[in-house]
């Protein structure tokens, strides 16, 4: 199921932004890549490789992670092909997400909101929501999660957060 | 009333006679350009200046160090560095033949919640600044503070300190509630640096950035404006000003993504670093389990008052970063922590006990805890989650909005800290940022060469 881009806004904004969460949003149709890269020997050129690959095919890659045996990253679903090619030229082992939602959840200080990452767990196993990846910043936490399921837990955020449909 | 225009000095600004003098002459040729100017200030001076926020705080302490004041006196106490900067600031432009006059945050008209410490602004009345300005006199208002609102029963608000970039806030504010055609930050270096000119000797001044690349860059460690002051711009549509309080250079003009020249909307704006920080990695190898361990390591972090971020998922694994003044307790937490899972596809046994264990020596409750797990063997599945810390690490931040839609910017970071043998301990990125876990000693030079790398350099 493709979903259009929703979000949701904090119902009391005062002179001042709320001091939680104040916004969700939702981003359809992107990807997700794991590339495995084993053992140490040049472990960082290869994937100083696999990153330069991307940027001379002009493909934008984000939500960018190292593991210890591998590379995971998003890029916008539609150009799941194209980065397929890439890994399949670079000979690497790799595993593909396809039809996945960033939820994107806004606040004005998130590293001041001690609980926050159990509380937008608790939202997203309620909503059924597995999580595929997640990043954060000060002001953002991102959850990237089955499409499918992107309604359901932007729903249960916005009750979690006491969120209302943002206009416009 | 003429185009109102907000001008806040801080502490520096404000900290001398010869100081405040040419912070009045910024008044003054506002003035004359036909601008009825609102001064905004902060406390006199920096810490261990006898006035400033930090000093009265340590007068009020010292009377009792057992026990905190409680946080109104504290409020009451903090508030005084404001008023006294303002009087005298107000006093500096009569002297320069200006009429002035100067106003508390309550007199100003701000209304705030009432979290002492951390309040925020709830409404601005501002019909005394308004009158003052129509009576021909500069309002000189305190920043950083304001009142809570008159009871329904009469008993006026208590005084309120807004907590971090406090006078950047009200700043703001007032120029949201004047309807301000601008808001002017005045500080000691010439506008929003590409870097952090102590670190980097090349760094350029930016003419112009958006509110969003401000207050990204703020709250990734650069000290300009405070991202509270830049969203509230941002909100109202009030364009900023970040410039010199002791040069003529025209500074940096934040505005709205909109308003930014198409050239600049894909660039790199700066590289900042921020924070001291412990990141911590547990290798949970059941895939189906991993997300219920998560949890519990969450809510236990939640209950003792961490913070975690940079949170990295792998399918068999969980790491996080958290301050490293809460490494000890996070640390403490998570040794020879049991989780216990019971699911319905269990089959050989009716649950999986998780027992977290980190490296030698810093395992002292799992050495305790291990051996007494042995007589359940039998019936429960026991698990070693191994942890593993990196103590020293600090973020240094590539600013760069639109950065998901331009290819090739972490591959510039990567090659450029790569081949300089900085290794990247991992990476999050935001709608504005890429942040990079890097080794504390390697920041500075982590932050030159990104600066220069990424064609920032002056």
């Amino acid at each position: 199921m493709t979903i259009a881009a929703q979000s949701a806004i904090a119902k009391h904004v005062s002179f001042e932004r709320e001091r939680g969460v104040y916004q969700v949003v939702v981003t359809p149709s992107l990807a997700h890549v794991h590339v495995m890269i084993p053992g140490e020997a040049n472990r960082n050129e290869r994937i100083q490789r696999i990153f330069e690959c991307f940027a001379q095919a002009g493909l934008p890659i984000f939500f960018i992670k190292l593991h210890r045996l591998a590379i995971s990253f998003a890029l916008e679903g539609s150009r799941i092909d194209q980065a397929e090619k890439i890994l399949q030229q670079l000979d690497l082992v790799f595993k593909l997400r396809q039809n996945l939602a960033l939820i994107t959840i806004r606040a004005s200080s998130m590293r001041d909101l001690t609980g926050i990452m159990v509380t937008i767990a608790d939202a997203l196993q309620a909503a059924n929501a597995r999580l595929y990846g997640l990043s954060d910043s000060h002001t953002s936490v991102l959850c990237l999660i089955a499409g499918d399921r992107a309604i359901a837990a932007l729903n249960q955020l916005k009750k979690t957060f006491e969120l209302e449909d943002e206009r416009g | 009333m003429a185009k109102v225009l907000v001008q806040k000095f801080g502490g520096t600004s404000v900290d001398s006679d010869a100081h405040r003098r040419l912070a009045a002459r910024k008044v003054i040729a506002a003035k004359k350009a036909g601008y009825d100017p609102v001064v905004v200030v902060s406390a006199i001076g920096r810490k261990g200046a006898p006035y400033a926020t930090d000093t009265l705080r340590g007068e009020l302490i010292q009377i009792d160090p057992a026990s905190m004041p409680t946080e109104r006196e504290m409020d009451m106490m903090m508030a005084c560095g404001e008023i006294i900067s303002t009087a005298v600031m107000a006093t500096t432009l009569q002297s320069m033949g200006y009429p002035a006059v100067a106003l508390s945050g309550g007199q100003a008209g701000i209304i705030t919640d009432d979290k002492y410490g951390d309040a925020r602004i709830l409404a601005i009345h501002p019909h005394t600044v308004q009158k003052a300005i129509e009576r021909g006199q500069i309002p000189v208002v305190c920043g950083f503070q304001g009142v809570t609102a008159t009871s329904p029963d009469g008993e006026h608000g208590g005084v309120t300190t807004l907590g971090r970039g406090g006078s950047d806030t009200t700043g703001s504010a007032l120029g949201a509630a004047l309807n301000a055609v601008g808001v002017e930050i005045y500080t000691d270096v010439d506008g929003v640096k590409t870097a952090d000119p102590s670190m980097v000797s090349n760094t350029r001044t930016l003419d112009v950035c958006s509110y969003e690349e401000v207050a990204e860059m703020a709250h990734l460690g650069a000290k300009i404006v405070h991202p509270r002051a830049a969203e509230i711009a941002m909100d109202y549509g009030i364009p900023l000003w970040v410039k010199s309080t002791f040069s003529d250079h025209p500074g940096t003009r934040i505005v709205a993504e909109v308003d930014v020249p198409e050239e600049f909307r894909q660039r790199v704006t700066g590289v900042t670093h921020t924070g001291k920080i412990a990141f911590i990695r547990l290798e949970i190898e059941n895939e189906q389990h991993k997300s219920y361990v998560e949890q519990e390591v969450y809510r236990l972090m939640a209950r003792a008052g961490v913070d975690i971020f940079l949170v990295s998922y792998s399918p068999t694994a969980l790491s996080f970063a958290v301050n490293r003044t809460d490494y000890q307790i996070a640390r403490d937490i998570l040794d020879g922590m049991i989780v216990p899972v019971i699911t319905e596809q269990e089959t050989d046994h009716t649950a999986t006990f998780y027992i977290f264990k980190f490296s030698e020596g810093m395992d002292l409750a799992y050495s305790a805890q291990r051996p007494l797990l042995k007589p359940v063997e039998n019936f429960i599945r026991v698990v070693d989650v191994p942890g593993t810390v990196f103590e020293n690490g600090t973020m240094v931040s590539v600013v760069a909005g639109r950065h998901r839609e331009v290819p090739g910017i972490m591959s510039a970071i990567y090659e450029t800290l790569n081949g300089a043998g900085i290794r990247i301990l991992q990476v999050a990125d935001s709608d504005m940022s890429i942040s990079l876990l890097v080794a504390e000693s390697e920041a500075a030079r982590a932050v030159r060469l990104l600066h220069d790398s990424l064609g920032l350099e002056e």
